[in-house]
């Protein structure tokens, strides 16, 4: 158990190392959102295709699902960091199905997410419109950041469910 | 698809909104506290709804059970939270071990509680270092973890609850 949290936090603290110490707010967001951004690459590589259409229950989304909301995600949440227009959170989700390019997707947003975890403490105070409401930039970027954590658990169970140790525990 | 997000903004950001308004120079602790608000008030409304039954269901034999999931969140946030006001680093698993669900409910109510320092601080305080299981990190980054570590058990706990046809409380209306 406590071995989980270590490797969550080696990893965190590896991308936390790389930025400024002066933004401390951005700074971890940023180290908070490479790790698990990092963790679901990694799990949209290893899970095979033949089990992208798999769901362990009707009533959630399939693997697919998963990898393509949350790449819609970090485009929007982005794209309010950095005041450019958002895309619609769904537009992945619905466009791109197969491995390959969803597992591009996910690289094409974390390109994009870049610049939005450069901006300093001071700008990341500054507000952004969130589905019609004034918060800070710093609220989208760590928003970003537990929005994929929860779906990063949710694909933890979904890669156990089927006898696979997630990115997050392997050694 | 985009009424989940929705949901899950519209929990947070009333807390943001008035700790923002109270706190304008804490933006960076006050957004910590507002998300890992909304994780831990889904974390705690989840083991309110889920029957005691269900507590012992895992849904694979390699992973933690429901309760044990409840109680690793409060232990964390125990630790985090102490660690982000330079208490020390000091894991435990007393509250993993739970099983009863009145036990876990107020071990998460207690965790909650025992955060309430640790993000009651100024964004000055919080680039202070803590020495982290060996590692250099800072207070900020502890806040920070503290809400991601619960809402990534909170996506466990979500796919958990709708294997047994429960609706999780941010799909709730």
């Amino acid at each position: 158990m406590r071995r989980a949290l270590l490797i969550l936090l080696a990893a965190a603290t590896s991308s936390f190392a790389q930025t400024p110490a002066a933004n401390v707010g951005v700074s971890s967001a940023r180290a908070h959102w490479k790790t698990v951004h990092n963790y679901i690459q990694r799990s949209a590589e290893q899970m095979p295709e033949s089990l992208y259409s798999y769901k362990p229950t009707p009533a959630v989304r399939s693997f697919a699902d998963l990898l393509g909301h949350i790449a819609g995600s970090e485009f929007m949440f982005c794209a309010m960091a950095k005041g450019d227009a958002p895309k619609e959170e769904d537009a992945v989700e619905k466009a791109t199905k197969t491995k390959a390019g969803l597992v591009q997707s996910l690289k094409d947003a974390a390109a994009y997410c870049e610049s939005a975890y450069s901006i300093s403490d001071a700008t990341a105070a500054g507000m952004a419109d969130v589905f019609g409401q004034r918060q800070t930039k710093l609220y989208a970027l760590i928003f970003n950041a537990v929005h994929d954590g929860e779906h990063y658990g949710n694909i933890i169970t979904y890669l156990r469910m089927n006898g696979m140790t997630p990115p997050s525990s392997q050694p | 698809m985009r009424r989940s997000l929705l949901v899950l903004i519209a929990a947070a950001s009333p807390l943001v909104a008035q700790q923002q308004q109270a706190r304008d120079a804490n933006v960076g602790v006050s957004t910590a506290k507002a998300v890992w608000m909304m994780g831990h008030g889904y974390v705690l409304r989840a083991a309110e709804q889920v029957p005691e039954s269900l507590y012992s269901f895992k849904p694979t034999p390699d992973v933690r059970s429901l309760g044990s999931l409840f109680g690793h969140v409060a232990d964390a946030e125990r630790m985090l939270c102490t660690a982000s006001t330079g208490g020390g680093v000091n894991p435990s698993q007393v509250n993993e071990k739970k099983t009863a669900k009145a036990e876990l409910i107020q071990a998460l109510k207690d965790a909650a509680a025992s955060c309430e320092a640790a993000y009651a601080q100024a964004d000055a305080a919080t680039s202070a270092p803590v020495d982290f299981f060996g590692m250099k990190v800072n207070r900020m980054f502890t806040l920070q973890f503290n809400g991601a570590h619960t809402m990534e058990h909170y996506g466990n706990i979500v796919t958990y609850m709708r294997l047994k046809g429960l609706t999780p409380p941010s799909s709730q209306r």
